[in-house]
């Protein structure tokens, strides 16, 4: 299933706010993510299940944490296990109250982008419609033979190149302006 | 891929976010300090790094803060280690504080995030203006040209 970027964040922060509850209700780790592989979001139990299985191996939690790290590869699960582990070192206590927190930054980011993302496509759609005026224009022009025939001498079809050079250009600028920047990893 | 600019106050949220709840744990700033330096792997947060390696050495927190406060230039950081230093030196809570700076830190991301995709939305009418657009007009008009030119021979 292809999913956009918004998509994952938005099932992030559900799966979030389901392993707050079950921590909050006092069952460990383990038993919380484990309720996850059966209820948590489809994109990101596979992590979770990982996660589990190391748990269940009587892998350090730094290990098992940092496996789920390699395996997320995400800026908010990062920050997601070194919640984890800093509550586990300072005060276990704290970390359902930690991860709810998370849970709703990482609401907000996927609510952005997933805004971001509908109107970049709207524009993206204009563009494409601008991009494909001239070629419509041309075609509706080549109607008439004497216009098909000044299009097929030289001058013509050199114009004819130009504009399909100027056509991917256009096409490979706004792709390039489109994306969203990326958020660099601060406790990979 | 492109980085934003605030993506360094995004490191420094989260830095601060953990700083608080090593705090409200417990720990001492320096201790706080050292652990959250040991996890970071970014260079955003080098001078976080720089910070706690100096007060490992035996440098104390307060002098440390104000070493740091003179040699940055980052305003976010500078506000950091003021409030490090300031609570380090009252012996006050910074917790909240934290908490606060966190939260205030993210919002600025999250507004520069917006105002570089609305930008972007702009920006992606550009090409269809310098490039199609006039591409459009030369097609029309290239024909009739054509054709002027053809009855003045």
């Amino acid at each position: 299933m292809n999913k956009s970027k918004a998509a994952d964040l938005l099932e992030f922060a559900a799966d979030l706010e389901l392993l707050a509850s079950s921590l909050g209700a006092g069952l460990q780790l383990e038993e919380a993510s484990g309720y996850l592989t059966r209820h948590g979001s489809e994109v990101h139990r596979s992590h979770w299940q990982k996660l589990v299985s190391r748990l269940n191996a009587q892998l350090p939690l730094l290990v098992a944490l940092h496996d789920f790290k390699v395996s997320a590869a995400d800026f908010w699960a990062d920050q997601l296990c070194e919640i984890i582990i800093t509550c586990e070192v300072y005060n276990s206590a704290l970390v359902s109250i930690e991860v709810v927190k998370l849970a709703r930054s990482v609401r907000q980011v996927g609510d952005f982008k997933a805004d971001s993302q509908r109107r970049l496509n709207a524009a993206k759609g204009v563009a494409w419609l601008s991009l494909a005026s001239p070629w419509i224009l041309l075609l509706l022009l080549c109607g008439r033979p004497e216009n098909r025939e000044y299009f097929l001498e030289p001058q013509g079809i050199a114009l004819l190149v130009a504009g399909g050079a100027a056509s991917v250009a256009s096409y490979f600028i706004s792709k390039s302006i489109a994306s969203i920047p990326i958020t660099r990893r601060v406790f990979a | 891929m492109k980085a934003l600019k605030s993506d360094r106050d995004l490191a420094l949220a989260q830095a601060s976010s953990l700083l608080g709840i090593c705090m409200a744990g417990g720990a001492s700033h320096r201790e706080a300090l050292k652990w959250v330096a040991n996890r970071a792997t970014s260079a955003q947060l080098e001078e976080l790094a720089l910070l706690a390696e100096a007060i490992d050495s035996g440098v104390p927190v307060q002098q440390a803060c104000e070493l740091a406060e003179h040699a940055t230039e980052h305003p976010r950081f500078r506000e950091l280690v003021v409030k490090i230093g300031l609570s380090s030196r009252l012996g006050t809570g910074l917790t909240e504080q934290l908490e606060s700076f966190s939260n205030s830190l993210f919002s600025e991301w999250l507004s520069e995030l917006r105002s570089i995709s609305q930008r972007a939305e702009t920006r992606m009418l550009l090409p269809s203006v310098t490039l199609t657009l006039p591409m459009t007009i030369l097609f029309s008009l290239y024909p009739s040209l054509q054709m002027l030119n053809g009855s003045n021979i």
